[in-house]
C-alpha cells in the first residue's frame, strides 16, 4: 500500500519535472547543472533524502510559525493597549470589575501568615516582608487574570517573578508609567533636535568660513611633523618684511572678519540669557520656546559666570584652563575682542609706513553691548598680559591647553625662527584663541561624540594634546556626574543608606 | 465589656509622603465598613486634612480647644459626609502653633483617649519632634509611611527611632541617668552614645541592669506598620524592605509590613477634587491596595464595590481574630 503509494508519489513528481524540464529546459541550466551532482548524492543517501525533505518543509513552516506567532504576540500586545485605554475610560458599572477571586485555597494560607494587629497576642509567627507581598501580588494577580482580555501566560510568569528588576506591578501601571517616560523623553529629544539644528548652524557657519581662507589650512588633518606644510608659518623665516607684513595682515583680516561672523552666530544663543524678561514667548524654530530649549549646558555656563572672579585669583596656568573651558562663547569671543585690538595697534606701531588709521576704518564685529563690556572688565585672561613678548607662543600654549603642549625642541625652533616675535606672537595667540573658539562651536552639544572621537586638531599646536586632557578641558569635571543608581536590593545601598542615617564617628553602631 | 477604642496613628518623618491622603483613605474605608471612626487632624500648623475632604472654613478645630472656646469637646468633631466618619479639624492654625507646649498637648492626648468611637485615626505632622512623636506614641497602631525614595527612608527610619527612644524616655521619667541616654533633646545634657538599641541595651546592662527587662519589653512591644506609597515597580518596594532590614538591624524592632499604595494619577485627581480615592474609585489599584492595608490593620478582608454611585462593601472577618472565641 505504501509503496504504491510511493511509486504513485514519485511517478507524479516525476511527470511535474519532465513537463517542466520539456518547456522550460531546465536540464541545460546553469543552475540544475550546477545542483546535480548534490541531487545525485541525496538520491543515493536516504539520509540526505529525508534530511532535505525535512528541511524543504520543515524551513517554510518554521518561519510561518515565526510569523504567526510574532502576529499573535502584537495582536495580544494591542489588545492589551486598547483595555488599557478603556481602563482609562474607567466604566463604573462594568460588571467585569464588580467580581473578586474567591478567597479559596488561600484562606488558609492568610489565615496562617497574617496575624491580628490589634489582638496583642504573642504569636511569634510573624509574616515576613517578602511573603506579605507576595501574597498582596498573587491577590493582585489573581484579580488581574479576570480582568484582562487574554493576558499571556509569560507575563504572568515575569510578574510572579520575584527577582525580576524593576518590573511594573500592574499593566495599569505599566502604561501610565511608560507613557509618562515616553513623553518625557520625547520631549528631550525634541529639545536635542533643536539644540543641533542650532548647532549645525555654527557649523555650517564656521564651515564655510574655513573654506575662504587659512583657517582652512589650520584645521588639516594631523602628521607627525608639528611644521607642516600647511602651516602658514612654516617658511615665515624665509619671508622677506614686506611679505611677511601682508602675511600678518591678510590673516589678521581674515581674522577679524571670522571673529564678526562669529560674533553673528553667537547673538543668537547669547541674546536670551541676557534678556530673561519673557523668555516663554521666544520661539526657537517653530513652537518650541527657549524654556523648552534651556539645556543644563547653558544653565552651568551662566553657573560659571559668578565663579570668574575666585578663578581669577588663582591663575595658574591649570587653572586658568578650566576657568576658560566654564566661559560661554560670548565671553570667549568677547575676550578675543581686546587681544585682536592690541595686536592691531602693535602692528601699526611697529609697521611706521601703514597709516594707523587703517585699521581703525575696520570696525570690530563683535558687539559692544553692556552685557559684554562687565565680562571684559572681569575677565582670567588678563594674566596673559604679564608673559613676556618674547614668548607670545609659550603663552598662547599655557592659555589653550594648559600644561601638555609641544615639545621643548619644536618650542625652540619656532622661536629661532620668528624673526618678528612679538606680533607673531600674539597673532599665533589669537590663532588658538579662534580655533578654541572654533572647537567649541563644534563639539557645543556633542559632548558625547566628542569624546568617543580623537580631538579635532585644527592647528599643528594641538597636536600633542592628548584627547583625554582635551575632554576634560571642555567639559568640566565638577559637572561630570556618576549616572549609575544603586539597586535598592543591594549591599552597597544598605551601606549607603547606614552612611545616611549615622555619622562618621558612629559606625560601632551596635 | 467595652472594647478598647483603636488608636491608629499615621507618621513618617518626612513631609509630603501622602500622610494626610493615606490616613483619609483608611478613615473613609473604616467608616464604610461599619466602624465608627473620627479623623483627627494633628499637623498643627499646617493641617489639611478639611481640605482633602472638601469641608470649607470649618466650625470649629483644634484652635478652639486651645483657646478653651469650647465647653463641650465633641463639638469639634464634625461631619464629614461620609456615613460613620466625623472629623476633628485642625485648621484655624496660626504661625507658630505647631510648637503649643506640652500640658495642651496633654490634654489633647487626654481628650483623644476619651472620644468614644471604634477607631480614631491621627493623621501626623512630618518630623520628629514631641509634638508628633507623642501622639504617634499613644496610638494603639502605628503606621509609619515611606516613598521609596532614600531620603524618605532615612527620615521613616529616624521617625521610628525617636518614637522608640521617646517610649522609653517616658517609661523612665524618674531617671535622670536614662533621660540622658535616651532622650537628646538637650544636647549638654545628654549622653549621645546610645543610639541604636543594641548600645543602649548595653548601657542599661553596664549602669541599670535592673531594668533590662523593662526596656526589652518596651523594644519589643513596639511594633508599628509600614506603608510603602507610591510604589512604581517591585524595585520601590525593595525600599520598604530595606527600611525593615534596617530597623531590625539598630532598632531591634520588627515593623510589620501591611502594604502599598501604587503611584497613580487617580490618587492626585482625587486629592483636586477632595473626594477620597477609596470613595471616588473604589476599584482603582490604589483603591485594592488600601482594601488590603485596612484589611491587615483591621483582620478583615474588605471588598468595595462602587454601582449606580453607590458604594457596597463586603467584609469577611479574617480567623484568629479573637471573633471565632
Amino acid at each position: 500500500m505504501i509503496e504504491q503509494f510511493l511509486q504513485t508519489a514519485l511517478e507524479f513528481v516525476k511527470e511535474i519535472w519532465f513537463q517542466l524540464d520539456s518547456r522550460f529546459d531546465l536540464e541545460n541550466t546553469e543552475a540544475f547543472k550546477f545542483i546535480k551532482p548534490y541531487l545525485i548524492q541525496l538520491q543515493d543517501n536516504p539520509l540526505y533524502m529525508g534530511i532535505s525533505v525535512a528541511a524543504l518543509f520543515l524551513v517554510p513552516y518554521a518561519l510561518i510559525k515565526v510569523k504567526s506567532i510574532s502576529r499573535e504576540r502584537e495582536r495580544k500586545l494591542d489588545e492589551l493597549m486598547e483595555e488599557m485605554e478603556e481602563e482609562d475610560e474607567y466604566d463604573d458599572d462594568d460588571p467585569r470589575r464588580l467580581r473578586r477571586p474567591e478567597p479559596g485555597a488561600n484562606a488558609e494560607v492568610d489565615d496562617d501568615s497574617e496575624k491580628p494587629l490589634f489582638g496583642n497576642d504573642d504569636d511569634d509567627d510573624t509574616t515576613s516582608y517578602m511573603d506579605v507581598l507576595d501574597e498582596m501580588e498573587e491577590k493582585s494577580d489573581s484579580t488581574d487574570e479576570e480582568f484582562e482580555l487574554d493576558p499571556p501566560s509569560s507575563d504572568n510568569e515575569e510578574i510572579t517573578d520575584l527577582e525580576e528588576n524593576a518590573e511594573p506591578i500592574s499593566s495599569q501601571l505599566t502604561e501610565s508609567e511608560f507613557d509618562k517616560d515616553l513623553n518625557e523623553f520625547m520631549s528631550l529629544e525634541e529639545n536635542t533636535e533643536i539644540n543641533d539644528i542650532d548647532d549645525s548652524n555654527h557649523d555650517q557657519a564656521i564651515k564655510e568660513l574655513q573654506e575662504d581662507g587659512e583657517l582652512m589650512e589650520l584645521d588639516a588633518p594631523l602628521s607627525d611633523d608639528p611644521l607642516s606644510e600647511n602651516d602658514p608659518f612654516d617658511n615665515y623665516s624665509d619671508l622677506d618684511d614686506d611679505e611677511q607684513d601682508k602675511a600678518i595682515k591678510d590673516l589678521q583680516a581674515e581674522m577679524e572678519r571670522t571673529i564678526s561672523q562669529l560674533t553673528e552666530q553667537i547673538e543668537e544663543p547669547a541674546e536670551p540669557h541676557n534678556s530673561i524678561k519673557d523668555l516663554s514667548q521666544i520661539h526657537i524654530g517653530g513652537d518650541t520656546t527657549i524654556d523648552d530649549d534651556y539645556t543644563h549646558e547653558e544653565e552651568f555656563v551662566l553657573d560659571d559666570d559668578s565663579s570668574l572672579d575666585t578663578e581669577k585669583e588663582t591663575p595658574s596656568s591649570q587653572e586658568e584652563s578650566s576657568s576658560v573651558s566654564e566661559l560661554s562663547d560670548s565671553e570667549i569671543l568677547a575676550s578675543l575682542e581686546p587681544e585682536l585690538e592690541d595686536v592691531l595697534n602693535h602692528e601699526a606701531e611697529s609697521e611706521s609706513e601703514e597709516p594707523e588709521t587703517e585699521y581703525k576704518e575696520e570696525p570690530l564685529a563683535a558687539p559692544k553691548t553692556s552685557d559684554y563690556e562687565p565680562e571684559l572688565a572681569g575677565f582670567t585672561f588678563e594674566a596673559e598680559s604679564d608673559i613676556p613678548e618674547i614668548e607670545p607662543e609659550v603663552s598662547a600654549e599655557n592659555f589653550t591647553f594648559e600644561a601638555e603642549s609641544m615639545s621643548f625642541e619644536e618650542t625652540t625652533e619656532e622661536l629661532e625662527r620668528d624673526t618678528t616675535p612679538s606680533p607673531i606672537g600674539e597673532t599665533d595667540s589669537l590663532i588658538d584663541r579662534l580655533k578654541f573658539l572654533q572647537t567649541r562651536f563644534e563639539n557645543r552639544y556633542q559632548p558625547t561624540e566628542r569624546s568617543q572621537e580623537p580631538a579635532p586638531s585644527p592647528a599643528p599646536i594641538e597636536k600633542s594634546i592628548a584627547a583625554k586632557d582635551y575632554v576634560n578641558f571642555t567639559e568640566p569635571r565638577r559637572y561630570s556626574s556618576s549616572p549609575t543608581s544603586l539597586p535598592p536590593d543591594s549591599k552597597k545601598y544598605m551601606d549607603l543608606l547606614e552612611s545616611f542615617v549615622f555619622m562618621k564617628d558612629q559606625k560601632k553602631h551596635k | 465589656m467595652t472594647s478598647p477604642i483603636n488608636i491608629i496613628a499615621v507618621g513618617g518623618g518626612k513631609g509630603g509622603i501622602g500622610k494626610s491622603v493615606i490616613c483619609t483613605n483608611l478613615a473613609a474605608g473604616m467608616a464604610l465598613s461599619g466602624q465608627k471612626v473620627i479623623l483627627m487632624d494633628t499637623d498643627f500648623g499646617a493641617s489639611n486634612l478639611h481640605a482633602l475632604l472638601g469641608i470649607g472654613n470649618p466650625a470649629h478645630g483644634f484652635q478652639d480647644f486651645f483657646n478653651d472656646k469650647i465647653n463641650d469637646p465633641n463639638t469639634l468633631l464634625l461631619d464629614t459626609g461620609i456615613s460613620n466618619l466625623k472629623f476633628v479639624s485642625g485648621a484655624g492654625d496660626n504661625p507658630g502653633s505647631a510648637n503649643i507646649d506640652s500640658d495642651k498637648i496633654g490634654s489633647i492626648i487626654s481628650f483623644v483617649k476619651n472620644l468614644e468611637a471604634d477607631t480614631i485615626l491621627l493623621d501626623l505632622g512630618p518630623g520628629t519632634n514631641y509634638n508628633v512623636i507623642d501622639f504617634f506614641n499613644i496610638s494603639t497602631q502605628g503606621v509609619v509611611l515611606t516613598t521609596p525614595e532614600m531620603t524618605s527612608v532615612m527620615k521613616t527610619f529616624s521617625f521610628i527611632r525617636a518614637a522608640l527612644f521617646r517610649r522609653i524616655s517616658l517609661a523612665f521619667q524618674d531617671y535622670p541617668e536614662i533621660q540622658k541616654m535616651v532622650d537628646h533633646s538637650n544636647p549638654d545634657n545628654a549622653n549621645m552614645e546610645a543610639y541604636t538599641t543594641g548600645l543602649l541595651r548595653s548601657k542599661f546592662q553596664e549602669q541599670f541592669p535592673n531594668y533590662v527587662d523593662q526596656l526589652n519589653t518596651l523594644i519589643n512591644d513596639f511594633n508599628p506598620g509600614l506603608v510603602v506609597n507610591r510604589v512604581r515597580n517591585r524595585k520601590d518596594l525593595m525600599a520598604g524592605d530595606n527600611l525593615l532590614k534596617l530597623v531590625k538591624k539598630f532598632l531591634e524592632v520588627d515593623v510589620t509590613f501591611l502594604g502599598y499604595i501604587i503611584e497613580s494619577d487617580r490618587v492626585r485627581d482625587s486629592i483636586d477634587e477632595m473626594i477620597p480615592f477609596l470613595i471616588k474609585d473604589p476599584q482603582s489599584k490604589p483603591s485594592e491596595n488600601l482594601q488590603q492595608i485596612i484589611g491587615a490593620l483591621t483582620n478583615t478582608d474588605l471588598q468595595f464595590v462602587k454601582r449606580d454611585g453607590r458604594i457596597f462593601v463586603s467584609k469577611q472577618v479574617r480567623l484568629s481574630s479573637g471573633w471565632e472565641a
